[in-house]
């Protein structure tokens, strides 16, 4: 037989088509493996349980979506006072941190550098006895507990055990609390909540109200609902936040200024005479130097000069305040994250005792209050401070506690801080995941993650008092015990006739819910919002509704999710403030440097985005991808630079440049943004974790100078100066600059999703 | 036949950001890779267009609009597709069939919303993440373009209930995710040929506009701000 | 006429051998359900209607297969003492394990199919995809109806019912 080439050719094609269209034949007889769900054989059968959020001190009510028993999806509870349904994206993406493979299985020993998983009877016994044999030798203050909680109970419990036990160096981290903490500096009691019924200007110092706050999708329901009514609401930041958007007017300011802001609006109230001459006359001890010492310093040109606010900017939000019935000037937690916070914070207590706190409230029972134990006055409270000044001073500490806190990465002194914490012979921490911090420990007892523990999470922000129950949507998973419980039973063990009447973290909540039950007051949160009508019949004692017994009410709040009392009286808030005036004696060289920017150098301001709490963002994939989402910048850190500013050092947008602080070389990604104060580089917190979640990007707090507020210890964010690298900008050298800082940053425990 | 549309209020809408990650979680997209991401093929079926800073420093606002699929009442992306993979259903949602979709990205170049993204890759997703899968929700094989469906899987499961249950499908049985978790509840979501449905009584307002409006597109999600554009 | 036949055999073998492959590389292994469940039993001689263990079918997308609880509830002891087969649901119930069920109806996952639409709505009795499942005395391995979606059309053509192809993919 011959073949010619054509039929050659003929023969080879048609075998090729054939191998082709069989090959395609057999392979699409199949599904690719990641289509397979992941329920492939189960019923499916849907429940939804209700539960709380704890990413961030909102505290709102979820309801959690199951299939077949395992948590799917969070969506907020449509029944709750405090969000009504709605929820931000760190909540939708919590459920994944149930299953994250990162996740401590059991206690762990730090045996020659690596973890080894240990049984909880084992670990438990070294915790013991060696806190046993600290207090035996009677050297309980050099025992330090670091706790960061957003739960009031759980804080609660922790200071019975520092009680009972006399380690009497307990420092807890709760947002609510900073906020609050100023104010018992000088009167010893602090507001409840902003009363929006009566409050029509809210001037906000720093706080990002509408993002992660005290409470806040619900100061953004009531900012849109208040705002026809004649609300203004003015806010003063360094950046413009997602939080501006609620707002009537921003002041671009650096926070190092807030107290000569904050003074300068006072001097327009005590000029015009138009201030609450009442209740200064009653409540303000020391006023009088106060008014002169304001009077003398603080005209508008002077605080222009000081600032970079244009006079007559002062002039009219000083009058709006004035004329104003109840003014609110508010801060929380975010005003500490400067070297003179507490100079702020005082400042801006007196501007609101110039008008005599009109705009605040408190509850008029001191319900919770009085409920809470151990109530202890606030002056005496330990901080991150008194740690921070015991690590670098001579006397050493013994052993060091941590829950829920990962203060090394958020702290500029990272070096220092890892040096010194390895130098200590006892860590313990109760963190579920390796971070930053516990991988100093020498012992971990991972605590339940919290869609597995129970919790009340008390709120009084809404101007009545609330409590939204956590309770555990699946049996915990692993090997993991309740820190409050560790507590308990340590309480037991070291110290002999101890009078503890519960025997569980369990138990305990029980008898806080039980004490709220025998009020007789308040309604569940699955029980509609009362009428006005009702309002006046519950007055007369007129009930809708009434358990038979505590375990019916425990049954029916567990169902509802929470508890709350729409008719708690309200009063207003007035305190005995005691000033004394040293104001704008802090930080003048800072103040003057940061004003006038010497020699190319541009502040670095570092701002905090909704996506991320204190740094808890990398858990979540979903949050890192969207992190930079608003410039298209994904997986690294971006710089906002104001075109002006960027046009003086000739950067163009969408470049890659190198940052250069006293503490090294970072690359940043940079883009023009008209809104960012000239003179300023905003960089976003978040990214940037060495062993904890996904890394990539920088912590540009690692590269900040080591200030921090004095009496709380939270770092500075905005006191920084850098330069531009020049040399090593272009894109060559900033992905060699890339290279290198993330071989240096990455640890041994990291785990890269994008191999 | 119920038209079902939006109505975003710009001036309630607090720029959290919750929708887009509502909308990525319920839908199963995926979470793509650095090299992906930085190759702009980033998915997101919500994204937040930050289109502009309006006025001059000190007195910048920034305008952030949420930005999905505007399921318009005469898409143009459903004209190019070869295999009507994409069409208009009766009750106005512009359909996505998986199966169907031969990848040719027509309908991606002519939509002027940029609404549709394509499964370039299939890339590895993060372990916790797979396990909370929506499994109402198909997970798209490489290959496929997709987009925002106002998650009609929603829809369907609601109507089936309605039905078992003999009665209406009331307004707010069917929502989409991001109307769901919207935090100010800046979303409206409804029927628009229903005189009494929220999102008609919000087609009222005087702010409203829609993006683009001069291409003739007729898109169902309608905008509403104070400000001028 | 040599010319032709290698020419139509070759491009043949071709095709079967890239077939075999790529069908090698995606094959998915047949196993045979380990428990040998015998429907024949359990609804000709115990009359035990198809809803009563299939119990999501008229509530649910699923109609799931009962797990190790739900079968204890008459497997907790021995019913007929001889039969071998039965011994082995007794030792599972008693290990308290779950049943090894293999799934042969194999939806794939960018289909969405709702027994509850079909059955309660539809009004469609179980043995129209699923055949007389009354006779079958041992698990089979082949299904009674294609999982095709010109199975699923013939009948929605034919019945008048919507084929709107959104309703089922997405």
């Amino acid at each position: 037989m011959e073949i010619n080439r054509r039929d050659f050719m003929k023969l080879i094609g048609g075998s090729l088509a054939g191998l082709a269209i069989g090959g395609a034949a057999g392979a699409v007889m199949k599904l690719p493996k990641s289509a397979e769900p992941i329920l492939y054989s189960g019923p499916r059968i849907e429940s939804w349980k209700l539960t709380a959020c704890t990413a961030c001190p909102g505290g709102c009510s979820l309801k959690v979506r199951l299939i077949d028993n395992l948590p799917i999806q969070a969506f907020g509870n449509p029944l709750s006072p405090i969000n009504e349904g709605g929820i931000c994206s760190m909540g939708l993406a919590s459920v994944a941190r149930l299953y994250h493979p990162d996740r401590l299985t059991g206690p762990m020993k730090n045996v020659n550098g690596k973890f080894v998983s240990i049984s909880y009877d084992e670990a438990y016994k070294i915790l013991k006895d060696e806190l046993g044999k600290v207090i035996d030798n009677k050297k309980q203050d050099d025992v330090f507990i670091a706790v960061q909680t957003e739960s009031k109970l759980r804080a609660d419990m922790f200071k019975k055990f520092s009680e009972e036990t006399g380690f009497s160096n307990l420092i807890i981290e709760n947002f609510q609390a900073s906020g609050a903490y100023p104010y018992n500096q000088v009167s010893g009691e602090a507001p409840d909540f902003i009363d929006f019924d009566k409050c029509d200007y809210l001037l906000n110092f720093g706080s990002q109200i509408t993002e992660v706050s005290e409470n806040p999708l619900y100061y953004t329901r009531k900012i849109i609902e208040h705002r026809s009514k004649g609300f203004k609401h003015t806010a003063v930041q360094p950046k413009l936040t997602p939080s501006i958007s609620k707002s009537d007017d921003w002041v671009p300011l650096l926070p190092v200024f807030y107290a000569d802001f904050a003074l300068g609006i006072a001097y327009v109230l005590l000029k015009d005479e138009q201030y609450d001459k009442a209740f200064v006359e009653k409540y303000f001890t020391g006023f009088n130097d106060f008014k002169q010492y304001v009077l003398d310093n603080y005209f508008p040109d002077k605080v222009q000069e000081l600032t970079g606010v244009p006079s007559d900017k002062i002039l009219q939000i000083g009058r709006d305040f004035e004329k104003a019935a109840a003014p609110a000037a508010y801060f929380d937690e975010t005003i500490f994250y400067n070297s003179n916070g507490t100079e702020n914070a005082l400042a801006v207590i007196a501007l609101n005792a110039l008008k005599g706190f009109g705009g605040f409230g408190k509850l008029k029972e001191e319900f919770f209050s009085k409920i809470l134990e151990n109530e202890k006055k606030k002056e005496e409270e330990i901080t991150f401070a008194n740690l921070k000044e015991r690590l670098s001073g001579h006397k050493a500490i013994k052993a060091l506690l941590i829950s829920g806190s990962n203060f090394v990465y958020n702290s500029p002194d990272q070096a220092e801080l890892k040096k010194q914490l390895s130098e200590i012979p006892l860590i313990v921490s109760f963190s579920s995941f390796v971070d930053e911090t516990s991988s100093f420990a020498h012992l971990i007892i991972p605590d339940h993650d919290d869609f597995e523990k129970f919790d009340l999470l008390i709120d009084k922000s809404m101007g009545l008092p609330s409590a939204t129950v956590l309770q555990p949507v699946v049996d915990h998973y692993y090997n993991t015990i309740d820190t409050s419980d560790v507590l308990i039973s340590l309480m037991k063990d070291l110290k002999s006739g101890a009078k503890i009447p519960y025997d569980n973290y369990n138990d305990y909540i029980k008898q806080f819910a039980n004490k709220i039950y025998s009020t007789h007051e308040g309604i569940l949160m699955d029980q509609s919002k009362p009428t006005v009508i009702e309002k006046g019949l519950r007055k007369i004692g007129w009930q809708t509704e009434s358990y038979s017994s505590f375990d019916d009410f425990w049954d029916g709040l567990l169902d509802a999710g929470g508890w709350w009392n729409p008719f708690a009286d309200k009063t207003s808030y007035n305190p005995k403030i005691d000033f004394k005036t040293n104001f704008g004696k802090q930080n003048a060289s800072m103040k003057k440097s940061l004003a006038s920017l010497p020699n190319k150098k541009l502040r670095l301001n570092i701002f905090r985005k909704n996506l991320d709490y204190k740094g808890s963002m990398s858990l979540y994939p979903v949050l890192v991808e969207q992190f930079g989402l608003k410039w298209t910048v994904f997986y690294q850190l971006w710089a906002e630079i104001n075109p002006d500013t960027a046009s003086k050092y000739s950067l163009q947008d969408r470049s890659k440049v190198v940052l250069k602080t006293s503490r090294g070389k970072f690359p940043v990604f940079l883009v023009y943004n008209p809104s960012v104060i000239p003179g300023s580089i905003d960089v976003p917190f978040g990214l940037g974790h060495t062993n904890f979640g996904d890394n990539c990007g920088v912590n540009p707090l690692a590269y900040s100078d080591d200030l921090f507020d004095k009496s709380t210890g939270m770092p500075s964010f905005s006191e920084t100066l850098v330069e531009i690298d020049s040399a090593s900008s272009g894109s060559s050298a900033y992905t060699a600059q890339i290279i290198t800082d993330e071989k240096k940053l990455s640890g041994t425990q990291n785990r890269s999703v994008y191999a | 036949m119920p038209r079902y549309g939006m109505v975003i209020d710009l001036d309630k809408c607090n720029q959290c950001g919750a929708c887009v990650t509502a909308c990525k979680l319920e839908n199963n997209v995926q979470i793509v890779s650095k090299e992906n991401a930085e190759m702009g093929r980033a998915m997101f079926w919500m994204k937040m267009l930050d289109t502009s800073y309006e006025g001059s420093y000190p007195d910048v606002r920034a305008v952030n609009v949420p930005a999905l699929c505007m399921q318009c009442d005469e898409p143009s992306c459903i004209k190019v597709c070869p295999v009507r993979a994409t069409f208009k259903r009766d009750d106005g949602i512009v359909a996505q069939i998986y199966p169907q979709c031969i990848g040719c990205r027509y309908c991606m170049a002519n939509c002027p919303y940029t609404a549709k993204v394509f499964n370039w890759f299939k890339d590895e997703q993060p372990v916790e993440n797979e396990k909370c899968q929506n499994i109402d929700v198909s997970v798209r094989p490489k290959g496929v373009v997709e987009k925002c469906t106002f998650c009609i899987h929603r829809l369907q499961i609601a109507k089936e209930k309605a039905k078992a249950e003999k009665r209406e499908l009331p307004e707010d049985d069917y929502v989409p995710a991001c109307v769901e978790v919207c935090a100010s509840k800046a979303i409206y979501f409804g029927d628009l040929d229903d005189p009494h449905s929220k999102v008609s009584k919000a087609m009222h307002d005087y702010r409203k506009f829609t993006l683009q409006e001069e291409l003739g597109t007729k898109p169902k999600v309608y905008y509403l701000s104070a400000k001028s554009e | 006429m040599n010319k032709k036949i290698l020419f139509f055999t070759i491009p043949v073998i071709c095709f079967a051998i890239g077939f075999y492959f790529f069908s090698k590389t995606t094959e998915q292994p047949e196993e045979i359900d380990p428990v040998p469940f015998s429907h024949y039993v359990h609804t000709k001689e115990h009359k035990i209607k198809c809803v009563n263990c299939h119990r999501g079918v008229e509530t649910q997308a699923r109609a799931g297969i009962p797990n190790i609880d739900y079968c204890s509830m008459c497997h907790s002891t021995l019913i007929n003492p001889a039969s071998k087969r039965e011994k082995i649901i007794y030792e599972l119930v008693k290990k308290n394990k779950q049943i090894p069920w293999k799934v042969y109806y194999n939806l794939p996952d960018y289909v969405y199919f709702s027994h509850r639409r079909h059955v309660k709505l539809g009004k469609l009795e179980c043995v129209a995809c699923h055949g007389d499942m009354t006779t079958h005395d041992s698990p089979e391995i082949k299904n009674f109806s294609p999982i095709m979606m010109q199975f699923c059309f013939n009948c929605h053509e034919q019945k008048d019912i919507t084929t709107d192809c959104g309703n089922c993919h997405h």
